[in-house]
């Protein structure tokens, strides 16, 4: 009895403390919400002032001013509606009348078809071919902001300065290529691999001394020395495997498909959000595939791609179960000159994104940024591809 | 309603006619107080970017403009109320697009149910009732001898610090703040049962 008291409030400590994530319904979660917020609440109310006098009168203009617009707006809606309602009756009267007045037949039902998309495709399984989401053009602060990406104990010196970027709209992979995926490929062209030619091996933790790296030349993505089902994340992929890939589904499929550029991957990583994951600003088992194992992260290497919830563009795993490529050539900066543009050659270091199962959670941030060459392949390395719209 | 409620009403009140009236500091406090509440949603929990959280704000000062005048009592709790509503609002409109894929016998992925990404489980309470009650509660526990740093120690916790941390912002011991912060649970309830 003395443990479970104890066990439930160590529960309502994780929520009152904003640890984890209250669950719906459960009285005493909801409770220690409600004690969280309004803590919140009347700390927020006795913060003095950081808004002018003259920013308030200026915000109340724009205040009123919108909701009159929306008040006229509302009462013309109201008139229209009054009109096509009254039409409608009248409209409904005659032919009610004109009915009665035929003779009786079976009346077929006709539906109208509706006019609404859905913003995102409707979600079917993945097959061996990826499954695309567009995204809309438009515009976000790529990198590290202060503030936001950096509450996690800082940024690393790569992701500053943050910058405003704009980005066409294309379409990307709702999740990583999958081990299924891939194999259609190789199978349909006899693709041999980085890793698999001449058995050069795939990059895994040395299991004598696990700080260290080796290359194993009995590993590549058929065996990168842990099962993977056709559902997991292809791995022990260099950067020219998937451009292979990608070069293959164009031609394939008769569209342009690549890999992704840095700023297309953060954008889509982000999902319209400022904070270090599109969750929030801490890290969260419960949203992603990284090191370790907790609540619903349950992997200790890849995990099925699509485990996690999707972030706010229906994209899975941007963040953890594995790195991916970009097209992008490495840059230590975003302070990119034209020169600096120029030494990116066929053989420089590319980027890569998102962190994998075997990292710390801040490398899996949505800023958090990496080189490889374009022949490196890992057990933590795997990408997805973009196609652009028309 | 005690004496102390009065007086915070009356402030909530005086805060929101500033905005609405256009007089004294303009309405400044009264954004500054919903700023920071829908910055504090966003930090851990809630996540929304800076554009939507001054939409929230936006929408919020409309909500004021229109209803306001109707407004006679309980003020803070009507305000934290409909804050609290535009924000759930902003987040559910995400939560439509989210899909989750399971994996079928066969291993491949089968869409299953809408999973909530972002816990409501305050959305559809009784909002209302429910803030009045516990600022009755916390405007109890601040009247106490030992209040203040009470609720320092308190709203420190609900932000994410640990004890140590508490500890070094408010200088006392790890084990002064872990016993403090042990019997909050208890104390709230035995307080809501007096007060609510």
């Amino acid at each position: 009895m003395a443990d479970e008291n104890e066990h439930e409030t160590e529960a309502w400590d994780e929520v009152v403390s904003g640890k984890r994530l209250p669950v719906a319904g459960k009285g005493d979660d909801e409770e220690a919400e409600a004690v969280r917020q309004v803590l919140l609440w009347r700390q927020a109310r006795e913060q003095t002032a950081v808004i002018s006098p003259e920013q308030a009168a200026a915000f109340y203009q724009r205040s009123e001013q919108l909701r009159r617009e929306r008040l006229r707006s509302s009462r013309g809606k109201t008139l229209s509606l009054l009109v096509v309602v009254g039409l409608g009756l009248l409209g409904a009267g005659l032919g009610l009348g004109w009915w009665l007045s035929q003779p009786t037949t079976l009346s077929s039902a006709v539906s109208t078809p509706t006019t609404t998309q859905p913003m995102i495709p409707a979600a079917a399984p993945p097959s061996d071919m990826p499954q695309m989401i567009a995204l809309a053009a438009g515009s976000f602060t790529m990198g590290c902001t202060a503030g936001w990406d950096d509450q996690l104990g800082g940024c690393r010196e790569n992701e500053y300065p943050a910058h405003s970027v704009q980005v066409k709209g294309f379409a990307i992979a709702r999740h990583e290529i999958t081990v299924q995926q891939f194999k259609r490929f190789v199978d349909d062209t006899s693709y041999v691999t980085t890793a698999e030619f001449q058995q050069q091996g795939c990059a895994i933790q040395d299991l004598q001394k696990p700080s260290a790296w080796v290359i194993s030349p009995n590993h590549n993505w058929r065996n990168p020395s842990f099962t993977q089902p056709p559902v997991h994340p292809v791995v022990c992929v260099s950067w020219q495997d998937a451009q292979a890939y990608a070069e293959w589904l164009s031609k394939k499929t008769g569209h342009s498909y690549r890999l992704p550029t840095e700023a297309e991957w953060e954008y889509a990583a982000r999902g319209g959000k400022i904070t270090a994951f599109y969750w929030g600003s801490q890290p969260d088992r419960n949203f992603a595939n990284i090191l370790g194992v907790e609540g619903k992260d349950q992997w200790a290497q890849t995990a099925p791609v699509g485990q996690f919830a999707a972030n706010p563009f229906g994209l899975h795993d941007m963040a953890g179960n594995v790195w991916e490529w970009t097209a992008d050539c490495w840059q230590q900066t975003y302070q990119i000159t034209a020169s600096t543009q120029e030494t990116c050659s066929q053989n420089a270091f590319r980027a890569r994104r998102g962190g994998g199962w075997d990292n710390v959670p801040a490398s899996a941030r949505s800023a958090a940024r990496s080189p490889a060459s374009l022949l490196d392949r890992s057990y933590v390395l795997g990408f997805r591809v973009v196609k652009d719209l028309p | 309603m005690s004496e102390t409620r009065f007086v915070a009403d009356t402030q909530c009140q005086e805060m929101l006619l500033h905005f609405v009236e256009q007089r004294g500091d303009k309405g400044a406090k009264l954004l500054s107080v919903l700023t920071r509440y829908i910055q504090s949603c966003a930090y851990r929990h809630y996540p929304l970017s800076a554009e939507d959280q001054q939409d929230i704000l936006q929408e919020v000062a409309i909500k004021i403009l229109n209803h306001s005048q109707h407004l006679s009592e309980n003020c803070s709790a009507w305000l934290f109320s409909i804050v609290r509503n535009e924000y759930i609002d902003r987040l559910r409109h995400y939560q439509t697009k989210k899909k989750v894929f399971e994996p079928d016998l066969d291993g491949t992925l089968v869409a299953v149910a809408e999973e909530n990404t972002l816990s409501l489980a305050f959305a559809d309470q009784d909002l209302y009732n429910q803030v009045d009650c516990l600022e009755r509660v916390f405007d109890e526990i601040a009247r106490q001898p030992t209040g203040a740093a009470d609720m320092a120690i308190y709203t420190d916790y609900v932000q994410g610090l640990s004890n140590s941390e508490i500890a070094e912002r408010t200088g006392r011991t790890i084990g002064a703040i872990a016993k403090r912060l042990s019997g909050l649970r208890d104390r709230v309830w035995q307080l809501k049962q007096e007060l609510c």
